[in-house]
C-alpha cells in the first residue's frame, strides 16, 4: 500500500463520482456529469478491465470453447451474443444522442 | 437662389455625377466593412466568450500562496475567493472548455487533462489546508455566486472541514475471480464436484478475509464509505497519526487476500473526495 501516482481510472472515479455537488441557479451546467460518469464507466469496463472483473469467464470454459462438442449450445450463444452486442450498440447510440 | 443651384447642377451634372459615384462606393464600402467586422466579432465572442468560475474545492481562509497552484493549460492559476472564514478555490474559464468532452479516456484526451488538473488543484490546496473537494465540472456564474455558495450552510461547511482536517483518504478494492477451471474432460463426477466445491470455498474464504480486513481497517479510520458491488470497495478517512497502523494492517491483510487468489487494489493518499457527500442547492 505505497503511495504512487494515481491511475487515470482512479482519478476519474474520484473527481467525477465524489465531491460536493452544487445545484441551483448559481450553478452553470456545462457538462452532464452523471451521463459522462456513466459513459466513462462503460468505457473503462468495456475492454481493459473486463478480464480483471472476471467478465471473460467464458474464454477459459471448455463448455463454451470453439472445439466444444455442443454446437447447438454454441450457436445459440453466438446468436445471443449478437443480439446482446446489438443492444449495447443501441444503448451507446442512445447515450450519444442524449449528450 | 434655388434657380441658380439648379442651373449649376444642370451645367455640371455630368461632372458631379462622375465624382459622386466613386465617392459613394468608397463610403458604402467603409460603412459596410465596419458593420461586417462588428458581426464577425460578435459571432466569434458568442462561441468563445461565455465564461464562468470553475470551482475546485471549499477550504478555510488561509495564507494563500498562488505559487503553490499547478499551471492550468487553458486558464489562469486558481485564486481563493473568501467569505467569513471560508474560501472557494476557483478560476475563470471559458465554458467552451467543457463542451463535447468524450468519455473515451486516453491520457491525452481533454477529459483526462481537465480531470487531472482538477485533482492537482485540490491536492495543492490539501497540502496546506483542510479541503472539501467539489465535483468535477462545478461552474458558478461569478464571484457573487461564489459568495452565495459559501454563505449557504456556512456552519455545516466549517464543521465538515474540521472533521476532515488532519485526515487523508485511502481506498481499498478487493475483487475475486475464481481460478480457471481445469478441463472437465476425463474427470470423474466425484473429482468434478470436489473441484467445484474448492472453487466455491475459495470465494467464501476471500469474502471472509475481506470482511475481516474491512473491520480492522475501520478501527483505524475516523469515517468509512463502502459499496457492495464487489467483494470490498471501501474508502477510509484516516487521521495522519493513525496512518502507520492503518497501512501496516492493510499490508498484512492484503498479502493474505492475495494468497487466497484475490486482487487487491489499494489507492491513496487522497484528499477526502469520498467524505463530502453533500449537495449545495443555492438559488440566487
Amino acid at each position: 500500500m505505497e503511495s504512487r501516482s494515481s491511475s487515470l481510472a482512479d482519478v476519474l472515479e474520484r473527481v467525477l463520482d465524489k465531491g460536493i455537488v452544487v445545484a441551483g441557479d448559481i450553478a452553470v451546467n456545462v457538462v452532464d456529469i452523471e451521463l459522462l460518469t456513466l459513459r466513462v464507466r462503460l468505457f473503462i469496463a468495456s475492454a481493459q478491465t473486463a478480464k480483471e472483473l472476471g467478465m471473460d469467464w467464458w474464454t477459459g470454459d471448455p463448455f463454451f470453447a470453439p472445439h466444444s462438442a455442443r454446437p447447438a449450445v454454441e450457436s445459440g450463444l453466438a446468436e445471443e451474443n449478437t443480439l446482446l452486442r446489438q443492444k449495447i450498440a443501441d444503448l451507446e447510440r442512445a447515450l450519444g444522442d442524449q449528450s | 437662389m434655388t434657380g441658380r443651384i439648379q442651373d449649376l447642377a444642370a451645367e455640371h451634372a455630368s461632372h458631379v455625377l462622375a465624382q459622386a459615384l466613386p465617392a459613394a462606393i468608397a463610403q458604402a464600402t467603409t460603412e459596410l466593412t465596419a458593420l461586417l467586422a462588428k458581426a464577425i466579432v460578435a459571432e466569434a465572442t458568442r462561441a468563445q466568450g461565455e465564461t464562468g468560475l470553475c470551482a475546485y474545492a471549499i477550504t478555510r481562509t488561509h495564507d494563500w500562496d498562488p505559487a503553490a497552484m499547478p499551471d492550468l493549460h487553458a486558464a489562469a492559476p486558481p485564486r481563493l475567493i473568501t467569505r467569513n472564514g471560508l474560501g472557494l478555490v476557483a478560476t475563470d474559464v471559458s465554458l467552451s472548455l467543457f463542451s463535447g468532452l468524450e468519455a473515451k479516456t486516453s491520457e491525452d484526451s481533454p477529459l483526462a487533462t481537465l480531470a487531472r488538473e482538477h485533482d492537482a488543484v485540490v491536492r495543492a490546496v490539501f497540502e496546506r489546508a483542510p479541503v472539501l473537494p467539489l465535483r468535477f465540472g462545478t461552474i458558478v456564474a461569478g464571484e457573487q455566486a461564489a459568495h452565495q455558495l459559501l454563505d449557504t450552510r456556512h456552519n455545516e461547511l466549517l464543521e465538515r472541514l474540521a472533521l476532515v482536517a488532519g485526515h487523508r483518504e485511502w481506498g481499498v478494492r478487493v475483487r475475486y475471480e475464481p481460478p480457471a477451471e481445469e478441463p472437465v474432460e476425463g474427470l470423474s463426477g466425484t473429482d468434478y464436484l470436489r473441484m467445484r466445491q474448492q472453487t466455491l470455498a475459495g470465494g467464501t474464504e476471500v469474502t471472509q478475509a475481506a470482511k475481516s480486513l474491512h473491520t480492522k481497517l475501520s478501527q483505524h479510520a475516523s469515517d468509512v464509505t463502502c459499496h457492495d458491488d464487489t467483494v470490498l470497495d471501501a474508502a477510509y478517512l484516516v487521521a495522519v497519526e493513525q496512518e502507520d497502523a492503518f497501512r501496516t494492517e492493510a499490508a498484512a491483510l492484503t498479502a493474505h487476500l492475495v494468497d487466497l487468489g484475490a486482487t487487491v487494489h489499494a489507492t491513496g493518499p487522497w484528499p477526502p473526495y469520498s467524505f463530502t457527500r453533500l449537495e449545495l442547492a443555492v438559488s440566487g
